[in-house]
């Protein structure tokens, strides 16, 4: 699944690591989402939803690039 | 806030002169070759290839720490340099080590080429010397040292905290019992009783089952707490170990029955089975 998170996180200027502390997951988990090694839950994906004040589409998107 | 942990550079430690040090390993280059060369003419017949053998492998190793100590230090570079370094000083110190005990096995330097063995000792410990000054020099350790303090540096979850707090429990418990079953069956005629089939005593056992228990309950709490990457990785490890389990069990069993290995051994399977299980944790939760 591709996601915009590097760049959500990229504007805030926020590190990996201060996005995890956010998050409450370790960055290795953080890292896995942004390079697309691993999809989050559902529950995650609100969490990171919530947290950028965005809906999950516009993080998310399961279309093939 | 912190710098973005991908943006950081890499550093590179302050190091001897690229004169200072390629000085010091075309010396120890040296020291190999006319010490190989040497036991290369000692040994009989007309070429002695072991020992040309061991000069190329020697001049191989002290090439590679001058490749790798020119290039940007990562912390693979960093492991290989260390393990490089450290082969030099064993390989020095070691044959002094060896020439001495035959030296006072021997009570004497008396021999046809008498001054052969002090060339072989002295140029030993100019390697392993040598090998000592360049670790010095080039300190590969401090790349985790850097990588060390980024990493206290980094702001840490709450879960994260706990997380590895718990994993930190486990395989204290693990080692614990290791340990309790190591001592308990220690002999000084079979010092590494802990990894044969022998008889353990009752209460040694029962201290040593309980610790383990312990541990397999902490890591499934642990399982149970971590964040979700940490868990499919866990659970990618263990869907691995299983799959081997299955596969390697029956067909060693049968392969006992048919004469072909010998019966299987609980304690071979166990070691196999967590290694596989572990690298394969190891490689999901990097990748």
């Amino acid at each position: 699944m591709n996601n915009r998170l590097k760049v959500l996180r990229a504007e805030r200027n926020w590190s990996q690591a201060d996005l995890a502390l956010r998050l409450d997951v370790s960055r290795q988990a953080v890292n896995a989402i942004e390079t697309g090694k691993h999809d989050p839950s559902l529950p995650l994906a609100f969490r990171i939803a919530r947290l950028f004040k965005l809906p999950i589409e516009e993080i998310f998107d399961d279309r093939p690039q | 806030m912190t710098a973005p942990s991908e943006d950081r550079q890499e550093v590179r430690g302050h190091g001897p002169g690229t004169g200072a040090l390629s000085a010091l390993l075309v010396f120890i280059a040296a020291c190999f070759a006319a010490n190989d060369l040497l036991v290369a003419t000692a040994l009989p017949g007309s070429i002695a290839w072991r020992p040309l053998g061991t000069l190329a492998l020697n001049l191989l190793m002290v090439g590679a720490i001058w490749v790798l100590s020119r290039l940007e230090p990562t912390r693979q570079k960093a492991w290989w340099l260390l393990m490089l370094l450290a082969g030099t000083v064993l390989a020095g110190f070691g044959v002094c080590a060896s020439v001495l005990k035959a030296l006072v096995a021997s009570g004497t330097l008396a021999g046809p080429w008498p001054w052969r063995t002090v060339y072989v000792f002295v140029s030993n410990l100019f390697i392993g010397g040598g090998g000592i000054l360049a670790l010095s020099w080039l300190r590969p350790w401090r790349q985790w040292q850097k990588e060390w303090r980024e990493w206290k540096a980094e702001p840490v979850s709450a879960a994260t905290r706990r997380s590895n707090k718990l994993l930190g429990l486990k395989e204290l418990g693990g080692m614990l019992g290791m340990l309790v079953l190591f001592l308990g069956t220690f002999s000084p005629q079979h010092p590494f009783a802990i990894f044969s089939n022998g008889p353990v005593p009752l209460w040694i056992a029962m201290l040593a089952i309980a610790m383990w228990l312990t541990a397999r309950v902490v890591r499934e709490w642990w399982h149970h707490r971590a964040d979700e990457h940490e868990q499919r990785a866990s659970d990618f490890g263990r869907r691995v170990g299983t799959g081997v389990f299955l596969a390697v069990t029956p067909a060693w069993w049968v392969a006992a029955r048919a004469g072909l290995l010998p019966q299987p051994d609980a304690m071979v399977l166990w070691v196999g089975i967590y290694v596989v299980t572990s690298i394969a944790w190891s490689w999901r939760r990097s990748h």
